[in-house]
Parts: C-alpha cells; sequence; structure tokens
C-alpha cells in the first residue's frame, strides 16, 4: 500500500519555475509524443536509442527541478504494473503460446515507461493554475476546471484508498479484503459530494491568468533542439 | 414575521419553523426556530445524529441544493432567502467551515487553493489577503504542504482561515475543535471567536467539546429530538464549576518501555524514525514501545505531531524509515476517518460479518447488537454511511470493540463527534477488554481522566514521552451532558 500512497504523490505539483511555463508544457508533451508514435508501425521494433535519449532528457530535467526521487518513488505503482504485464508475457511462452519477440518486449515496456515518466514531469513541474490558464487560452476552459478537480483529488483518493484496503484486510483478513471496494466506492461518492459541496461554497477554481511565463530564446533553442534530436534518433537509429 | 420585520429587528439569520428530511428518512428537524442578530454568537450543542450538520447545511443553503432534502418552512440570512442568493452574495454574507476540511480545498496544495479563490473575488490584491489570513491562524508554513500530507487539526485551521477570505457576515463553524489539540489549536479557535466577535461577526458554532466556549456565546442551544431549546447559560455554568487550572501536566523521556510482559510483547518498536519526504523534517525520531496484551496506552499530542502516522505505522501503512516494527498478534484499526473502515450495507450486516470468525458466532452477534442498542443504533438496518460522522465514528469502534477477542486495536481519535457522555460510555466498554491491547490516540487531554489505568505519552518532538493528567471536570461535563441530552 505504500506504492499507492506513493502514486498519489504523482498529483501533487511542485509547479516549478526553472523554466518558463510554455517550456514546461512542450518538453513533457513532446517527449512523450513521440515517445507514443515509436510504439506504433513502423517503428515498434526500434527506437532503442531514442528510448534511452528520452529517459535521459527527461531524468535530468527531473535533477534540474530536484523531483528526481519523488517522481520515480511515485511511479512505482505504474511501473509494477508494466513489469507485471511483461511478466504475463513471459508466462505465456511457457503456456505453448507465441507472445512478441523478448527483445520487442522489453522495448516496448521502456518506451511505455517513457511514456508515463514524461506525464509524470508535466503534472510535477506545472501547478494547477498554470494548467488552467492554458487551457483557457485554447479554449479548453470547460476542460481544464474538470480536469484539475479531478487531478486535485487524486491524491486524497489513492491516501484513502491505502488506508481503507489496510483497515479492511486488518478487519477481515486476507481472504475478505475484497470487501474493501465496498468503501472504496463509497469514498469516491463521498468525495464526490465533498467537491460538490466545495463547488457550491466557493464557485469553480477561476482560470485566471496573472502569471504565465514566456520562453526565453534559450529555452527556445532547447526544445527545438531537444524535439529534432528525438525525432532523427527515432527515425534513423535503430 | 416576514422580511421587513425581519429587518426592522436586524436579525441576519431568520429560521421560521424549518422542517429538514433526507430522502427515505425521517424529519430530522421538526419547527425549528432561531433568530440570530447582527453581531450575536449562538453555540448550539446537541447528541450525535441529532441535526446540527443538517442545520449547518440548511443555514447557507448546501442542504437543498447538494443533499436534496426536502425542506418545510423558512431560512433567511443576510434578510435574503437563502435559496434565491448568488454565488457572490452567498460568500460575502455566510461561509461555513464543516465538519470535514477535506470538503473546503479544491488542489492538492491550500495556499495555491486559498490564492486561486482570492483571485477570483480580489484579482491581484489575492496575494495580499490570503497571506493576512493565514498570518491570522499561523498557518503560513503548512499552507504550503500538500494536504495528504496534513493532520485533520492542520487542516480545519486552514478551512477556518480559507473560510474569512470573502470576509463573510455570518461564519459558522460545524465542530471547530473536532482534531484540534489543545497545546493551541483550541485557544487558536477561541481567539479566532473572540475576533469575529469583535468585528461584529455573527457567528453560529456547533459543537460537542463545548466546556472551553461556554463564556464566548451570547446564547447556548440544545438541538434535541429535532427541536431546539435555549439553554439556561448562567445553569449550565454553575454545574461546571469555574475550570480554574487543575492541569496536573507532567511530562518526562522515557526510554525504552521496561514494562516485560507476562507472555511476550504483541507489538514492539525499536528506535522507529519517519519522515515523508528526504527533504522533509523527521516526524518521528527513535520511537521506542513495546505493548502487551491487555495494555491501555494513550497517545496524547498537538497537531501534526505524527500520532496518525505513528499508528499507521503499526497498522503496516507506512513503513519506517529506520527501526523496527514487530507485531505478534492480529491487528485491528479504525482510521480517523471512520466510513473507511466499513464495508457493508446495514449495520446489522457489519455485526454479522464482523462476528463470522468468532467461534460463538449467535452470541456473538446478540452481544453485539445489545452494544449498538445501547449507544443508540436501534435501527439496525440503516445504511451506515447515511449515519452522522459522530455516529459512523461511534459505529466502527463499537465493531472493533465486538471484533476483538484478543490482539492489538488502534484506535485514532475515537471520540470524534461523540458527545461526552458518549465518550465516556465508550471508554467504559473498552476497558472491559483484558485481552485486548488499545493504542488510541487523542488531541485533547479532556478524556484521558477517562482512562484510569492507562500508560498515557505525549509525542513530542518525535519521541515518545511519559505523561501525567489528573483532572475531575470531565467527570461534572459527563454529568451535566446526562442532564442536557
Amino acid at each position: 500500500m505504500s506504492s499507492v500512497k506513493r502514486f498519489a504523490e504523482l498529483f501533487i505539483p511542485i509547479g516549478s519555475r526553472v523554466f518558463s511555463t510554455y517550456t514546461r508544457i512542450f518538453l513533457p508533451i513532446s517527449m512523450s509524443s513521440i515517445s507514443i508514435v515509436s510504439t506504433l508501425q513502423p517503428f515498434q521494433d526500434r527506437g532503442i536509442v531514442f528510448t534511452v535519449y528520452g529517459f535521459t532528457v527527461v531524468l535530468l530535467l527531473m535533477y534540474i527541478v530536484k523531483i528526481l526521487e519523488r517522481a520515480l518513488r511515485s511511479l512505482t505503482l505504474p511501473f509494477m504494473f508494466i513489469a507485471l504485464g511483461l511478466l504475463v508475457n513471459f508466462i505465456s511462452m511457457f503456456l505453448g503460446l507465441t507472445p512478441p519477440p523478448i527483445y520487442s518486449l522489453i522495448l516496448s515496456a521502456f518506451k511505455v515507461s517513457l511514456i508515463f515518466i514524461s506525464i509524470a514531469l508535466l503534472i510535477q513541474w506545472l501547478s494547477f493554475r498554470e494548467f488552467r490558464c492554458v487551457l483557457k487560452m485554447i479554449k479548453l476552459s470547460s476542460l481544464a476546471k474538470i480536469l484539475t478537480i479531478v487531478m486535485a483529488v487524486m491524491p486524497t483518493l489513492f491516501n484513502n484508498y491505502a488506508e481503507s484496503y489496510t483497515a479492511v484486510f486488518l478487519k477481515l483478513g486476507r481472504r475478505r479484503v475484497y470487501k474493501a471496494v465496498k468503501p472504496l466506492v463509497v469514498q469516491s461518492a463521498i468525495l464526490a459530494l465533498d467537491i460538490a459541496q466545495a463547488l457550491y461554497l466557493y464557485g469553480f477554481p477561476r482560470d485566471v491568468c496573472i502569471s504565465i511565463d514566456r520562453p526565453k530564446a534559450k529555452e527556445i533553442a532547447l526544445i527545438v533542439a531537444i524535439i529534432f534530436i528525438g525525432i532523427v534518433l527515432l527515425l534513423y537509429m535503430p | 414575521m416576514n422580511s421587513i420585520s425581519n429587518a426592522f429587528f436586524n436579525h441576519v439569520v431568520y429560521v421560521d419553523n424549518l422542517w429538514v428530511k433526507y430522502r427515505d428518512s425521517d424529519w430530522v428537524l421538526k419547527g425549528v426556530n432561531l433568530n440570530i442578530g447582527k453581531g450575536e454568537s449562538a453555540l448550539i450543542v446537541g447528541s450525535s445524529g441529532g441535526g446540527k450538520t443538517t442545520l449547518a447545511r440548511a443555514l447557507c443553503g448546501l442542504a437543498e441544493k447538494i443533499f436534496r432534502v426536502e425542506i418545510k418552512g423558512r431560512i433567511e440570512i443576510c434578510s435574503k432567502p437563502v435559496h434565491q442568493m448568488d454565488l457572490y452574495e452567498l460568500q460575502k454574507c455566510i461561509q461555513i467551515v464543516n465538519q470535514d476540511p477535506y470538503t473546503h480545498f479544491l488542489e492538492p496544495i491550500p495556499i495555491e487553493d486559498m490564492i486561486t479563490y482570492a483571485e477570483g473575488i480580489y484579482g491581484s490584491k489575492s496575494y495580499e489577503i490570503v497571506d493576512h489570513v493565514l498570518k491570522m491562524f499561523k498557518v503560513e508554513e503548512i499552507a504550503r504542504k500538500p494536504i495528504v500530507n496534513l493532520s485533520g487539526g492542520q487542516l480545519r485551521r486552514l478551512a477556518i482561515a480559507k473560510a474569512l477570505i470573502t470576509d463573510p457576515k455570518i461564519v459558522v463553524l460545524d465542530e471547530p475543535l473536532m482534531w484540534l489539540d489543545d497545546f493551541d489549536g483550541i485557544d487558536l479557535v477561541m481567539s479566532v471567536l473572540k475576533t469575529l466577535r469583535s468585528l461584529k461577526k455573527t457567528v453560529i458554532v456547533f459543537e460537542h467539546r463545548f466546556l472551553r466556549l461556554l463564556n464566548l456565546f451570547d446564547n447556548v442551544y440544545n438541538l434535541k429530538n429535532g427541536h431546539l431549546y435555549k439553554l439556561d447559560r448562567d445553569m449550565v455554568f454553575h454545574k461546571i464549576d469555574d475550570r480554574t487550572n487543575t492541569d496536573k501536566a507532567t511530562y518526562k523521556y522515557r526510554g525504552i518501555n521496561e514494562n516485560s510482559c507476562r507472555e511476550g510483547p504483541v507489538l514492539e518498536l525499536k528506535d522507529v524514525w519517519f519522515r515523508y519526504d528526504r527533504g522533509s523534517d523527521w516526524l518521528l525520531k527513535g520511537v521506542e514501545l513495546n505493548l502487551c496484551r491487555g495494555d491501555n496506552i494513550v497517545i496524547y499530542g498537538r497537531n501534526g505531531s505524527g500520532k496518525s502516522t505513528l499508528l499507521r505505522i503499526i497498522a503496516g501503512i507506512l513503513k519506517p524509515v529506520r527501526g523496527i516494527r514487530k507485531v505478534y498478534a492480529k491487528v485491528l484499526y479504525v482510521p480517523q476517518v471512520p466510513y473507511l473502515f466499513i464495508t457493508e450495507d446495514s449495520v446489522i450486516s457489519e455485526v454479522k460479518t464482523i462476528c463470522r470468525h468468532t467461534i460463538k458466532n449467535d452470541t456473538c452477534i446478540n452481544e453485539g447488537t445489545e452494544v449498538l442498542k445501547k449507544f443508540g443504533f436501534t435501527n439496525l438496518d440503516v445504511l451506515p454511511i447515511n449515519l452522522s460522522w459522530g455516529q459512523q465514528t461511534r459505529l466502527a469502534v463499537l465493531l472493533s470493540y465486538i471484533a476483538s477477542r484478543n490482539g492489538v486495536v488502534i484506535l485514532d481519535e475515537p471520540f470524534t463527534g461523540s458527545t461526552y457522555l458518549d465518550s465516556f460510555n465508550i471508554v467504559d466498554l473498552l476497558l472491559k477488554l483484558d485481552n485486548v491491547a488499545e493504542i488510541i490516540t487523542l488531541s485533547s487531554k479532556d478524556y484521558i481522566p477517562l482512562f484510569r489505568n492507562a500508560r498515557t505519552y505525549i509525542l513530542d518532538e518525535g519521541t515518545l514521552k511519559s505523561f501525567e493528567y489528573r483532572d475531575t471536570t470531565i467527570s461534572k461535563i459527563v454529568e451535566l451532558s446526562k442532564s442536557i441530552y
């Protein structure tokens, strides 16, 4: 359950100001977009160099803004599921099924991890206010409000999931731990009611764009370079 | 009485023959009348499930809009029917701080939430306004921490601070002392109440732990069986006596618990250290605790001292960063948020599920239902989440009593939402569990004297220190409660 609690930390933004708002949006979105493309044909069986490059860039950025350890810790749960998927594929070999080649499986797992880690970077270093402001600029105001409210309650939700699971596990034992589903559903409903009350009392969070930083020339150059190198590596390297 | 005469008499809160019921339930409020003038303050006490929170919700319009209750009668605030107010009018007129402080924040970092809220009203002045309310409540530092890392008491302080951003005319506080410690938490609320009074705000407080608040209010009411009665303040004061300083609070450091257990310990904590992040301060620093079968341990401490964190380590939700945790018996953990413990569709189903593991199933069920009825759970088919917060907490604690025959029971703030009388009765019941070790955390030392033979500790600066506290006021309060409730 510690991994669930750590996963909750993923949705608590640091809101770093080392880079401008636009840089903090474009960089992770670019990396995750290229990573998604790399999982499609005809790039499925290639892109190892790009993947290593992508990890290097994202982890370096996380290190610079001092969120590396926290971000990796919070991704324990998704990484566990990715590892589980890998394991299932390996086991399928012994069951007489024909999964994809091992190299492809491992490469895909890393690419998916890169997608997750890029999204984690985006969520961690952009504050919700900046999120709302940027989405408002591209005429997605309603989506912005709903998205940030959902993301805001994720930490509380996952945190309480961990508590509820443990409380029920201790109350009813391992065999009946499935009963933890009900308090989790109840917890979600009650959180929804809490949000409704908060919205009634305080209104939707306003998307007032008071402080959005524009990128400097160096940052623009950095964004272009990173994306360009990523694309080149994906297209021309193994 | 119509709006004109309401305004004439300067009532900012006017409730006339109010009836409220939830869907599929009986009437919770039955003909409540309440008139509160500008700048006046009212304290409303009452047993759990008596309708206090329902009345609080009705006053600010939450009951109808969010909980879809059926309402008869009239509610006017700031000379206008509450259901006719728009959001801005409502925010400037009335603010409520709910029992559950989590209902107040729409962002994971409180200060970001408050700035966003203030920006919508004050624009560029938002930082100044937020800074001002944070300083008023001395919560500047904790406002920057994630909500999930804050204790219930810390969150409550922040919720109260947020409520004052719009400078409302009426402030409603539903159980403001819940989870607040009595180091400075209660003093802070008392100071807030005094400040609100000096600012001529109308204040309405719904509270169980009314002892320290009595002399701050113009009027005291009791909400009983859906009806509101005005209490004679002088009568209440007379029964308590002046609370002179009878505190005998002393504490000293005790190292490893030297008590040896006849049958071996059921729980051992050795040099336990914990912090949430590498960059943050240590919350627990070398905690040592040995627990024997039948031990009662009370851990008292201020908000944010690490009481709930310590319990979570004992329960296994969190792992110590350093040190050892060993448990040699079955552990039952009742969290601070009670509905996380409840798994069934009715109270009686909860009892049956709990008793399924026991040897004498039928006896367990019969005894269990008798205990529940004694504590006011007359309708055993009710859906547990439809109960009030205090009732849910009591239900979870009583279920832990029914389930426990040996092992360790961990109760985090088990008296939340309960009257002094209910708390007294719960402790009386828990003390009958001879073979069960209990660990209870409290942020109010009012309840410590109820645990007659417990080992009491204070969690202070990350370590457990032995703590003694003897005060007889709680007994007088229990007697007073019998006459009120």
